[in-house]
Parts: structure tokens; C-alpha cells; sequence
């Protein structure tokens, strides 16, 4: 092993036609900047290289600050090159998180199908060599609940058109434990451990895109961003993307201000929490 | 002596005995005197320049003297003691009448003058140092008790708060220009000034300081300022500092310590990596009184922090600092002595006794090194001065066998040292005997306290490589050392392209010169051979010796695997993050796929997860551990990531990262600097530099780069320090810069870098002639511009730089949290945004003053803190000095019962501590209490058994909490009504009804809150009053002011609108404007007084008037007039012709006040 193998695999722009996309690219590509927020290790970016590279890596390095990539993506008679930020996903990188959000005008919020939402106990054996590990699942650290909060996040305080999809990634695991135990009764419930219904009722309410997707397999991902791909309101960003980016939102210093500088235009001066 | 002190003993009104000059004293008036004793008066009162004299004669010697003082007199001389002082009338009395008593009769006993002076000093002196211990009070030096207790007294400030300096300085306001003192203490900087008549007064929290800026003072010509900017974006301009440096670097050193804690309380006090345990709901976690009671009685000195940061305790930190920090050695050492010595290494000895007879002529020989010889508790330090021949090196003093003293030689103090490994080291001492002399001692001593410790070397340097590599024995060289994976797993790179061999060849020469792993000394060539990059197997043990990890680890011993075993099955949040973690780091390397690999780096994260669980674990610290684990056994690894979080990268891991952030702060600073076109581009275009420069200090360049380099470049980093991280992240800007300007958005800005990473092992000079040139990689450019190009940025700068940005980024992490905590509540109460806001700002001030909070380090807030923070938001909840006086202590009693129930109120989880969700909720529902609510509310916090009636005693103890929180209304209708609602309650006692038969009788709630609604007063309480007795909008923090100021600033506001008007377009508009309701005159003065910050300006304002005011009405046109108009714009003398009927008005107020002020 030489180089970094991830620095290879975060090559963007590789695969310029798609499966969900249209062979026939118009003339000019609208360029939509679109992030990836959940909590740590969910699969955002695993999510990702499934879409730019059509690829899997089991044990991808943890994302640190962020990785950029970019993918074109053809829909209808709409051209749209994606520029995707990926972000970290501990908690302590949140702070960070708004340099990555401002001006973006599409966001994929990432949570885990198999994480309990409120199930106190979650117990997590690792028979890995002596070391044997229960964990003590907290409400906090469903990844839905933190998925909720980003939503939450960016509706206040992103840009107010912000295309926002909920995803629940890891499908492959509900699907490989129903195949396993299709006789058992109670089977794929104990790995599922968001209902659809639940994800799917809260994102209807919340006004977001749904979809459950396997970055493993590629079930849903090219649908994801060909949906959102769909609903950016692409004359607004036409209309808007030389002016607003550099005059409308204010650059915004993380150091300076704190990373709290983000106003999304119009809104009001006061704190936006 | 003391404990016959009748308990009416008046505090803080003796003062140390100091001797004054009646003769001269003009201003004074007797009030009362006896044989021995006077009482005296201040007699400036109508008169404004007599007391705009007093004030500059008082500010110019830094002593505020009150208005009252009792004097010892000396005979028959003019000359007297002072005893003495006091703010009021009724103070100074009881401190007359005490002296009266105790005082007089035995000093009319004692027969010469001398004897009865210095019998009152003593007894006075024990009276003070009694009060006062572990205040400024008893320092040594006088000059800083006096100016301690002005401070003080000026700033109503508590007297644990330790006063550091003081310093003359002028003040700049937009108008004014005032010369006064800077005082500068533990938690404030404050300056005051009283000069002809005008005060100037401010008082900042070092915690609100967000800027400190060196400045020229306003002509530009002399570098004596500073300006300070406030998280509010106030600024400060001070000048005339003449020592300004020391100024600025004590601000510096205290704004850091400020921030250090506020960072603590930022990171909303969760320890990701602390054990989870089951809520404790037991009951018996809530404090009883008598806890509290024993809590608040803990005598000052205990409360208090163990590091008292005074002026000496904070230079000497500093040093010892800057000692640990260039010589790596561990927080335990500190900088004993030093001395300078000529050092002659072992090479020189031995030419000199190969037989020359004269010493002296060898002093000059070239082996010999002229420097500085530093003792710690447990290192002996060298460090060369001359800077053509540099040589740096550290010997523990546990390695040193032998010391001997080298007789005979001219030299008075020759030591020689043999080490461990049997090298010695003579050191010619060249201070002066003295020094020499005491520093003998001190190495005498710290020799003897490290001997123990000789015993576990043996041990220890079986770990070590260089042991294995210089062992003339088979059986050693061909031991089995403890080290990284890659012993297994092999390392990265082809060992033949990477001339492993030669390099360790090299190596093993340069520590046979120069010593090994605990005693390697770094020589001419040491960088040299460290930046060509190490041989692998020693990588690991020279990195640890580089960044003293091994002096940690030999002083640790055991540690690692102590943590391990102590932590076996416990949990934490920290260790499942950890676990999420581990199959994902540098998951390309062979050990990481299996078992073993993994188990290393979890043994090694989680042990260190235990050892600083507020850090915990932090992604990066995964890819950083797993690449050091390659070149490092599991021991090392843990106490190298320990030397990186604490000192290399302090806060990069921690949970608000505020240190990568700085970093990136300083980043961008350095490219400003550097490079001003292409930082000036970024700005331009919008690019942000930390989208892809963060990554790159977090994961010290590990997964930028290919592996290879990275390496490359931790053997530089470890050499030197952080500042690499700078040079090479400026080099990569610089050698892509031309490609950089032509980028226009974050995306192209990741592209060329990501691309340039990638290529860095290709030949720059493809087509070279010499094959030499031909294998010049990017990476060696790379490396050439980093050490070339920048060679400016320095460890010491990188230090610098970090503590001046702290504060910036401080303050951005403070409201990114303060806006997430508020988005996160999850009952907002239907406060309004700006109203969480204050609450949370109150909350958090209050936890910040808890000084018991650094070894509890939890998030909730207990009674003692929460007392505190109900001072801030509402009047009734201050316990005041008069609160504690002993005609209240019935009634302070009522009051820390009731407070001790509102806590409980709060407290739902009944856990003896509040969160800010608890204190939201709670507060919020009082504040949006109806009457009925209200009543309700105050009903059952007195039902002690909450079935819904009070017995006599709870209808006592509910009238007495009222009156508890009227004590400040007067004696009006607030006691009338509370009276008539204790009647009456009586009157309406009546048995339960399902228990008609027993004589017990009870208030029921229905009767009582008829009662109250029958009562307009008491209505009107609970209907508005208590809820708005809530602040929770931003205002001015109210100050405690005594009455005779009070009246004193009334006269100024009526003297302001008397003085044509123009106070009521600026002062008093403005200041009216921040506080509702300035009906009443004093009430409307309160607040320009009181807040600091915000209202001072205005302070200098209504008062400059005041003073023009007093003068034109006392026909006083001398100088104070001049002065002062001098300072004000011609627009504002303009007279408004409608002020002239209400002048007439104003003049009867002035005169009426005056004599209130008489009265008093």
C-alpha cells in the first residue's frame, strides 16, 4: 500500500454518464452544491462514491472536515453538475458544519435503518478478541434524532430554498436478515430498526424528499439525486447564482464569527437559533 | 485577642494603619473627637471644584477615599493614623463607638506616646488581617493593598477577587481623553478616573474581551497603547501605558486563562469519554442546610482556586512554561535554576587530559559549548548560546550516575557528570560563587529526590531501540524490543529506495557521539538527518525523544496498561465512537485488517479516551494513532497522542476543537502575511481555506498525503513542533499558487490541491543530467519551500499567535454553542429567542464564577451557583452586604429557604442540580404565570405536604417569605398588605373537610387566594409584579450603590437637566432609553452608574455637565470649567429657549435633594 488509497477513490467526475440520468447532456450543466449531513458513520460517504464512482468500500477512513466531489447529472432537459460536500459526522465536527452548508442549495441528510430511535438498550457485542462491549444507547444517538436536528439546522438557518432529502441508508441489512429469517417471524424487525412508515411520515410532514437506500448495493442512491436533481428550482439558482453568491450571503468567517455569520438572505439580523 | 471582639465588630471598615497629615488636610471636617480619637467628615459638598479637587488629588496618589475615616491622633503634631473608613454615617459610627470601647480605655492606660501607637497598630493590623485572609489585603506590599482596596471599593468588587497590577493609563472616549489607573485583576480590567470633577469608569470581564491590540496612542508616534474590543464589539482604548509590553502580556496570559474556562463551559460540560453510569436519582443527593451552610462557611482561602495568579505566580508561570515547552519536558518540572557554564563534551575532555597542562588555553578548543545550565525537580537542561555552535540537550537526573566536583583546575566549580551509559559531561559553573553555590544545592537536592527512580531504568530502556541497535553483546542485539506493527506487518516503502540501511548506519554513529533515547542530545547535525527521514525501526523511538513522549512514558511507567485494567468493562460514550472507528483506519495497511492491528489501536484510543475523558475520542485521532502504531509499540503510541493533545496541538481533539479552528485562524494569518495576493484572491473569490486546510492539520497531513510522505513529514514534526504543519501547508499554497489564482470556487480550489497531492512523487527535474537531480521528488521541493520560504514561522510565533487568536475564536465557538444549546432546548417555555438568550447567558455567567465546577466538571449547577445566577435575574434574589448584617439574619434565613424551594421547584429531576432546560422551563412558567398560577405556585411551594392546605406554620412561613421579598420596597403598602393577609388567613382557618372533627386548622387554597385578591398591593404582585421581577432583557447589570451616592447622582441628574438642557438630547435620552421608566429621579440615575461597559460613556458624559452645572451655579469660573468645556464640541453649548422655565423648577430639586443629602 502506497498512497492513500481513499485520496484515489475520492476522484470525482470520473463516470460522466449515469444509469439514472439521460445520455443526451445539453449544452451547459447548472452546477448545485449539495451536502451530505447524519451522524457519524451512517454511510454519507459511502453514499456518495456509490453515486460518483459506482463503487463499495467496506471500511472507509472516517471523513474528516469534509471531502468534495463532483458528478454530473443529466434529468428531463436539465443538466446539473453536483458539487458534494461530505461532511464529518461526530458531533464535534458540527461546528464546522455551516462553512460547508452556506450556499447550498441541496441537502442529503443521512440516517442509519438499522439504529434504534428509542430503544434505551441497544446491545452491541463485539466478541473481538478479549474485549467484550454493551452499550448504552441513547436517546441523542438514534441517528434519525440527529437527522431531525440537521433538518431543524438547515431550515433555520441554510438558505431558504434548500432542497433537503431524508435518507435511510444500510437497506441491504433489513433486506439480507429478511432473506436469512423468512421464516421467522419476527426477523427483519430487530435489524429494521426505523419503520418506513415513521421516516416517511415525519419527512411528508417536514416538507423533505424520502427515499431508504443501500450504498452497498446501489438500491435508491441514483434516485436520490436524480429526484433532487428534479425539484431544484433550477431558474432561481439560474437567476441568483452570479448575484447572490457573491453579494447576497455574506462570506462567511468561521473564526470571526464564529461560524454563525450564515444568514440565510432575508431573514432577520437577530441569531438565527 | 480576637475572640473578646464584641460581635458588632463593623466589617471592612479598618484599615491597615496608615499615617496621614491633618495640617494639610483642608477638606476634612471633625465630627467627633476625643482625647485620642477623631471621626472626620469630607467636606466637599455644594462646593463642585472643591470636590473635583479632592477626586484628583485622591485619584492622582490611587487611593478613592471615602467620605468618612476615624483617626488616631499623635499627640499634640498634626500628624495622625489612619483606623478607619467608611462610605456612611451609621457605618463609621459603629466602628467610633467600637473604638470607644475597646480602644480608648486602654490606650489611656498605656504612658508614652509610642507605646499606645503601637499597641492600636497591632490590635488594628490583627482586626484587618482577620477580616481579610486571602485577599490583597494582607500583601506584602502596600502600594497594592491600597490600590487592591480602591479597586475594590470603586468596582464593588468581592474581596476574594485578587487584584494583579495596577498601572497608570489614560482612557480614550469618543470626547474625552482621561489619565486614571488600569487595575487589572484574576477575572476584570478596569479603569477609573476622577479628575476636576469628571469620573470616568469602566469595569470589563476578561471573559468578554474577544480582541487585545498593541496601538500607537492617537498621534500615531508612541507605541503606549492597547485597545481592547468586547464580545459586544465595544471598544477600549487605553494609552500613556509606559509599560505597555507588561501590560499586554499579562492580558494576554489572563484573557487565556479566562478562555480556558469558558471553553470548559462550552463544551456544555459532556465528557464523551467519562464512564456511563445510571442516573442517580436518590434523594438523598440534594444538599441539606447544614451542607450548604458548611459550604458557604468553607473560609475564603479554601474556596479559592490553588493557583493564585498575582503578578509574581504569573510571570513565574510563564517562565516555567516557556522552559517545558522548549525542552519538552513533562507539566510536573519546573525551571529551579540557572547558571552559566562552558560545556565540555566528552571528545574534549579527552584531549584535554591527553595531556596539555594549561586548561585555560583548552577553554577556547573548539569541542566546548559556552551556555545555559537549567535544573528542573527531575532535568538537568543545556542549552548553548552561541549561535554558530548549537548544541541542546537533556539529562535526567535519574540517568546520572555520578556527579563529581573537578578540584584543581582554576576553576572554582567544575562538575563532572557520568551518566547511565557511562558518558560524561563537565560543565565549568561561571556565575558568581554565590550562584554557583546555590545551584550545587539545588542539584544536591533534586539529585536525591530522582535517585529512586535510577532502579526502574534498567527496565525501561529494554523498550527502546537504540538500546538494541548500540549493543556490543549478541544476546541484546538480538533482543526482542517492544515496537510498532510494522516489526510484523512490515513497514511502508521499499527499504533499499528509502536507504534504510545507510541511514540507520548514520544513526547508530550519531548516538554513540551523542548519546541515546533519555540523553540524546541534539547536535549540528541531528536536524539534518532527521529531515532526510528516519530509518523505520528507530522512527518510533526518535519521534518519542523528540517530543519528550518518553520522558512521560519513563515517568508513567505502567500507567497504560493500569488504565486498561481499572477500565475493563466500563462504558463510554467515547469508546462507541471509538468502535465505529477502528475498522476504518488506514484500513489499506495490512495490521488493520486484522485482529491484532485493531486491538492495538483500541487498546491505545481507549486507554487514552480514559486518561482525558472530557476529550475523549475525536475522529482523526483514529488515523493519527493508527500511523504512529505502525512505527510505535502500544506504550509509546498512548503517551505520544497524550504529548500531542496537550502540547503540540492543544485543543485540536477536544470537543469544541477550538484549537483547530485557532489554527486555521492562524493559517489564514500567516497566508495574509506571506502571501497577500493569493490570500487576497481567496477573499475575492470566496474560497475558504479550511474546507481543505483543516483536514490537513487534523490528520497531521496523514491522509492528504501518500502515507510515505506523511511520515516525512511527522519526523519534522515531531523535531520541531507544530509550526511545520504551517511551513508545509504555506509551501503547498505557494508552489500551487499560480494555479490557485486562477481557481474561482471551493471546488477548483480542492481540485488542484487534491491533483498536487497525488503527484508528489513525481521528479521535478525529469530531464535532469545528473540522476540525482533526476530523483528530486515534488516532495523534496515541497519540503526545500516549506523550511526556506518560511523559515519565519517559528515555534515561538506559532505560540504567540495562538494566544492572541484564542480570544477570536473563543467568542465564535461561545455563540455557535449558545445558539445550538437554544435550538436544542426541547420546551422553550414560549420565551422569546432574545429571552432564552439572556437566560442563557446568566446560566452560563454564573457556572463560569463556580470555582468548584473545575473538579466536578458536570453541566448542572448547584444551590451555591444558582444563588448567584437568581441574583442576576431578579432584585429580590441579591443577597446583599445589608442582607447579611445582623438585624436580617431572621429574615435571610426566610430568604435562602424560600430560594433553597425555588431551587427544588427547578430541580424536576430532583438531582440537586439544574440544568438550562430546568431553569427555562421552570422560569418560563413563572414568568407566563397568570394571577391564579401565580398564587398557586407560591401556595404549594409552602404546602409541605402538598395536600392542598397550609398549616399555621406554612401560612407564617408564606407571609414571612413575602415580606422577605418586599425588604427593599419600604414600609408601605407592601408590609400593610402582608400583614392584613396574615390577619386575615388566621381569621379563615378551618379544619379539613374530611377530617371536620379535628382540631387542626388550615388555609385552604381557595381562601387564600381570595385574601390576597381582596388586597390591591398583593394582587398586584402576584398578578405582575414577581413575574417581571424576572430581567430577562439585555440591560445594564445592576450595581449595588450606597445612599449617600445615590443621592450624590441624583444631584448630577438634576444638575445635568438643569445645565441647558443638553443632557436630556444625549445623556439622559440615551440612557433613558436603555431603562424603562426613569420616573423617579434616582431611579433613573441608577443605571448610567451602574453597568459597566455599555453606559460608561455616558457616565463621562451627563458628568462632565454636571460639573459645568455646578460651577456656573456656584459662580466658580476657574479652571475645572475651562477644562472641561475644552473637551465639549461648540454644538452642545447651544441653549434651548424653552429651558429656561424649567430651570427655576430644577434649582428647587437641586435644593431639596441637597438637603436630603444633609438629612443623610
Amino acid at each position: 500500500m502506497s498512497a492513500n488509497s481513499s485520496d484515489s477513490q475520492r476522484e470525482a467526475t470520473s463516470t460522466p454518464t449515469q444509469a439514472a440520468s439521460t445520455p443526451s447532456a445539453p449544452a451547459k450543466a447548472v452546477q448545485v452544491k449539495l451536502v451530505l449531513l447524519g451522524e457519524a458513520a451512517v454511510g454519507k460517504s459511502s453514499l456518495v462514491i456509490r453515486f460518483v464512482n459506482r463503487d463499495f468500500q467496506e471500511n472507509r477512513e472516517p471523513t474528516i472536515g469534509a471531502a468534495f466531489l463532483t458528478q454530473k447529472c443529466n434529468v428531463d432537459d436539465r443538466s446539473i453538475k453536483f458539487e458534494i460536500w461530505d461532511t464529518a459526522g461526530q458531533e464535534r465536527f458540527h461546528s464546522l458544519a455551516p462553512m460547508y452548508y452556506r450556499n447550498a442549495q441541496a441537502a442529503v441528510v443521512v440516517y442509519d435503518v438499522t439504529k434504534a430511535v428509542r430503544i434505551s438498550i441497544c446491545h452491541c457485542l463485539l466478541q473481538s478478541s478479549h474485549l467484550r462491549y454493551t452499550f448504552t444507547n441513547r436517546d441523542e444517538q438514534a441517528s434519525l434524532d440527529k437527522a431531525k436536528s440537521w433538518v431543524k439546522e438547515l431550515q433555520r438557518q441554510a438558505n431558504p430554498n434548500i432542497v433537503i432529502a431524508l435518507v435511510g441508508n444500510k437497506l441491504d441489512l433489513v433486506q439480507q436478515a429478511e432473506e436469512e429469517d423468512e421464516d421467522a417471524e419476527e426477523g427483519a424487525s430487530t435489524v429494521r430498526q426505523v419503520p418506513q412508515e415513521e421516516a416517511a411520515a415525519y419527512a411528508q410532514e417536514s416538507g423533505l424528499l424520502f427515499f431508504e437506500t443501500s450504498a452497498r448495493t446501489g438500491d435508491g442512491v441514483d434516485q436520490v439525486f436524480s429526484d433532487i436533481a428534479k425539484s431544484i428550482p433550477l431558474e432561481h439558482i439560474l437567476a441568483s447564482s452570479r448575484g447572490s453568491r457573491q453579494s447576497n450571503n455574506p462570506r462567511i468567517d468561521l473564526m470571526r464569527e464564529g461560524a454563525n455569520g450564515l444568514r440565510a438572505p432575508g431573514e432577520g439580523s437577530s441569531c438565527a437559533c | 485577642m480576637a475572640t473578646n471582639l464584641p460581635p458588632e465588630l463593623p466589617n471592612d471598615c479598618f484599615t491597615i494603619p496608615t499615617q496621614v497629615d491633618i495640617a494639610i488636610n483642608l477638606f476634612w471636617e471633625t465630627l467627633k473627637e476625643n482625647d485620642n480619637f477623631l471621626l472626620q467628615h469630607i467636606k466637599a459638598r455644594k462646593n463642585a471644584l472643591f470636590r473635583g479637587m479632592m477626586g484628583t488629588l485622591q485619584n492622582v496618589f490611587d487611593t478613592k477615599q471615602p467620605p468618612y475615616r476615624i483617626l488616631y491622633r499623635r499627640g499634640a503634631s498634626t500628624i495622625c493614623i489612619q483606623l478607619a473608613v467608611a462610605e456612611t454615617e451609621k457605618q463609621i459610627d459603629s466602628a467610633w463607638n467600637w473604638v470607644q470601647e475597646n480602644l480608648a480605655p486602654k490606650v489611656d492606660v498605656l504612658e508614652s506616646n509610642l507605646e499606645k501607637e503601637e499597641w492600636i497598630a497591632t490590635k488594628i493590623n490583627s482586626i484587618v488581617t482577620r477580616t481579610d485572609t486571602g485577599t490583597d489585603e494582607v500583601s506584602v506590599d502596600v502600594n497594592v493593598r491600597n490600590a487592591s482596596r480602591s479597586f475594590r471599593q470603586t468596582f464593588d468588587i468581592p474581596s476574594s477577587e485578587h487584584l494583579v497590577n495596577y498601572y497608570s493609563a489614560a482612557y480614550h472616549t469618543s470626547r474625552l481623553t482621561s489619565q486614571g489607573w488600569l487595575y487589572i485583576s484574576e477575572n476584570y480590567v478596569a479603569f477609573y478616573s476622577f479628575l476636576l470633577g469628571i469620573e470616568t469608569k469602566l469595569l470589563v470581564e476578561l471573559k468578554d474581551i474577544q480582541d487585545i491590540k498593541k496601538e500607537k496612542s492617537k498621534r500615531g508616534v508612541f507605541s503606549d497603547a492597547i485597545k481592547l474590543v468586547t464580545k459586544d464589539k465595544q471598544e477600549h482604548f487605553f494609552s500613556n501605558l509606559f509599560k505597555r509590553d507588561e501590560v499586554y502580556d499579562t492580558l494576554i496570559q489572563l484573557t487565556g486563562l479566562a478562555m480556558q474556562r469558558l471553553l470548559k463551559n462550552t463544551s456544555m460540560g459532556s465528557s464523551p469519554g467519562a464512564e456511563i453510569i445510571a442516573i442517580n436519582t436518590a434523594d438523598d443527593m440534594v444538599p441539606s442546610e447544614k451542607e450548604i451552610a458548611a459550604i458557604k462557611s468553607l473560609p475564603a482561602a479554601e474556596v479559592q482556586k490553588l493557583v493564585q495568579p498575582l503578578k509574581m505566580n504569573l510571570a513565574m508561570q510563564k517562565q516555567n512554561e516557556l522552559f517545558r515547552i522548549h525542552f519538552r519536558l513533562p507539566a510536573s518540572e519546573n525551571l529551579n535554576y540557572e547558571v552559566p557554564v562552558n560545556y565540555i563534551p566528552e571528545e574534549a575532555q579527552k584531549q584535554e587530559a591527553d595531556g596539555s597542562s594549561s586548561p585555560n588555553q583548552n577553554q577556547a578548543a573548539a569541542g566546548n559549548f559556552t551556555g545555559k545550565l537549567s535544573i528542573s525537580e527531575a532535568y538537568l537542561t543545556f542549552e548553548s548560546t552561541d549561535k554558530l555552535k548549537t548544541l541542546e540537550f537533556v539529562l535526567p537526573l535519574y540517568t546520572i550516575r555520578r556527579v563529581e566536583r573537578l578540584n584543581g583546575k582554576g576553576q572554582a566549580y567544575a562538575l563532572k557528570m557520568v551518566t547511565w551509559h557511562q558518558s560524561s559531561h563537565v560543565f565549568h559553573l561561571k556565575g558568581q560563587n554565590l550562584v554557583c553555590e546555590q545551584f550545587c544545592e539545588v542539584l544536591k537536592h533534586n539529585l536525591k529526590s530522582q535517585i529512586k527512580f535510577m532502579k526502574d531504568l534498567k527496565q525501561f530502556l529494554a523498550t527502546c531501540e537504540s538500546e538494541r541497535l548500540l549493543a556490543t553483546d549478541e544476546s541484546k542485539a538480538e533482543a526482542d524490543i517492544p515496537g510498532g506493527l510494522g516489526l510484523k506487518f512490515g513497514f511502508l516503502g521499499d527499504p533499499k529506495k528509502l536507504k534504510d540501511r545507510s541511514k540507520t548506519k548514520l544513526w547508530k554513529q550519531y548516538l554513540e557521539a551523542n548519546g541515546r533515547n533519555l540523553t540524546m542530545m541534539r547536535a549540528v547535525n541531528f536536524a539534518k538527518l532527521i529531515r532526510v527521514g528516519l530509518p523505520n525501526r528507530l522512527r518510533g523511538e526518535i519521534w518519542e525523544a523528540c517530543s519528550g513522549a518518553m520522558y512521560l512514558r519513563f515517568m508513567n511507567q505502567g500507567q497504560f496498561e493500569n488504565i486498561l485494567e481499572s477500565h475493563k468493562d466500563k462504558l463510554s460514550l467515547s469508546l462507541e465512537e471509538i468502535e465505529k472507528d477502528l475498522n476504518r483506519s488506514l484500513p489499506e495497511y495490512a495490521a488493520y485488517q486484522t485482529e491484532e492491528g485493531i486491538n492495538s489501536l483500541r487498546r491505545v484510543l481507549t486507554a487514552y479516551s480514559w486518561k482525558d475523558p472530557e476529550l475523549g475520542y475525536c475522529q482523526a485521532m483514529n488515523i493519527v494513532t493508527s500511523a504512529i502504531l505502525i512505527y510505535m509499540s502500544e506504550e509509546q503510541a498512548f503517551f505520544t497522542l497524550s504529548i500531542l493533545c496537550d502540547s503540540y496541538l492543544p485543543g485540536y481533539y477536544s470537543t469544541s476543537m477550538y484549537g483547530a479552528l485557532l489554527d486555521q485562524l492562524i493559517f489564514e494569518h500567516l497566508l495574509e502575511t506571506t502571501m497577500p495576493i493569493l490570500h487576497e484572491h481567496f477573499k475575492k473569490t470566496d474560497i475558504q481555506l479550511s474546507v481543505a486546510c483543516l483536514p490537513w492539520f487534523l490528520s497531521l497531513y496523514i491522509n492528504s498525503m501518500p502515507l510515505l510522505f506523511a511520515f516525512r513529514v511527522l519526523d519534522c514534526f515531531f523535531m520541531e513542533g507544530p509550526k511545520i504543519l504551517f511551513q508545509v501547508g504555506l509551501a503547498v499554497l505557494k508552489i500551487n499558487g499560480a494555479e490557485l489564482l486562477k481557481a474561482t470556487d471551493d471546488g477548483a480550489f480542492m481540485h488542484i490541491l487534491k491533483d498536487f497531492f497525488a503527484s508528489l512523487d513525481e521528479p521535478i527535474y525529469p530531464n535532469a543530467d545528473t540522476a540525482r537531480a533526476r530523483s528530486l521528488t515534488k516532495f523534496n521541493e515541497l519540503l526545500l519551500v516549506a523550511y526556506r520560504d518560511f523559515n519565519l514561522v517559528t515555534d515561538e510565533s506559532i505560540r504567540q499567535l495562538r494566544k492572541t487568536h484564542q480570544l477570536k475564536v473563543v467568542a465564535g465557538i461561545e455563540s455557535f454553542t449558545k445558539r445550538s444549546a437554544i435550538r436544542n432546548l426541547k420546551d422553550t417555555a414560549n420565551l422569546s429567542k432574545d429571552e432564552l438568550g439572556v437566560l442563557y447567558d446568566k446560566y452560563y455567567n454564573a457556572i463560569y464564577y463556580d470555582e468548584k465546577r473545575k473538579e466536578r466538571n458536570d453541566a448542572k449547577m448547584d444551590y451555591v451557583t444558582y444563588e448567584r445566577f437568581m441574583g442576576s435575574l431578579a432584585d429580590w434574589a441579591k443577597f446583599t452586604a445589608k442582607d447579611r448584617t445582623s438585624e436580617r439574619q431572621v429574615q435571610l434565613q426566610v430568604g435562602q429557604t424560600f430560594m433553597k424551594r425555588f431551587f427544588e421547584y427547578l430541580d424536576t429531576k430532583n438531582v440537586s442540580g439544574l440544568t438550562l432546560q430546568d431553569v427555562v422551563s421552570g422560569i418560563g412558567r413563572i414568568v407566563k404565570n397568570g394571577l391564579m398560577e401565580q398564587i398557586e405556585f407560591f401556595f404549594s411551594l409552602h404546602d409541605g405536604d402538598k395536600d392542598g392546605y397550609l398549616t399555621k406554620e406554612e401560612v407564617l412561613k408564606l407571609s414571612e417569605t413575602l415580606l422577605w421579598l418586599f425588604r427593599e420596597k419600604g414600609e408601605g403598602e407592601h408590609l400593610t398588605g402582608v400583614s392584613g393577609f396574615l390577619k386575615h388567613a388566621y381569621e379563615y382557618l378551618e379544619p379539613k373537610p374530611e377530617q371536620p372533627d379535628s382540631p387542626d386548622r388550615f388555609l385552604s387554597t381557595a381562601s387564600c387566594r381570595m385574601i390576597i385578591l381582596a388586597d390591591e398591593t398583593l394582587e398586584f404582585f402576584f398578578d405582575h409584579e414577581f413575574a417581571q421581577s424576572f430581567q430577562l432583557t439585555e440591560m445594564p447589570i445592576e450595581r449595588q450603590n450606597s445612599l449617600s451616592r445615590e443621592i450624590f447622582d441624583s444631584l448630577f441628574t438634576a444638575g445635568t437637566r438643569f445645565a441647558t438642557g443638553r443632557g436630556k438630547r444625549r445623556g439622559l435620552s440615551r440612557s433613558s432609553s436603555k431603562t424603562p421608566s426613569t420616573t423617579t429621579l434616582s431611579s433613573g440615575m441608577a443605571s448610567p452608574t451602574s453597568g459597566p461597559g455599555v453606559t460608561d460613556s455616558q457616565v463621562g458624559v451627563t458628568e462632565t455637565d454636571v460639573a459645568v452645572a455646578q460651577a456656573e451655579t456656584n459662580g466658580v469660573q476657574e479652571s475645572p470649567k475651562a477644562e472641561v468645556e475644552s473637551n465639549i464640541p461648540e454644538e452642545e453649548e447651544v441653549d434651548d429657549e424653552d429651558e429656561d422655565e424649567e430651570d427655576g423648577d430644577v434649582l428647587e430639586e437641586v435644593d431639596r435633594l441637597l438637603d436630603e443629602f444633609e438629612k443623610s
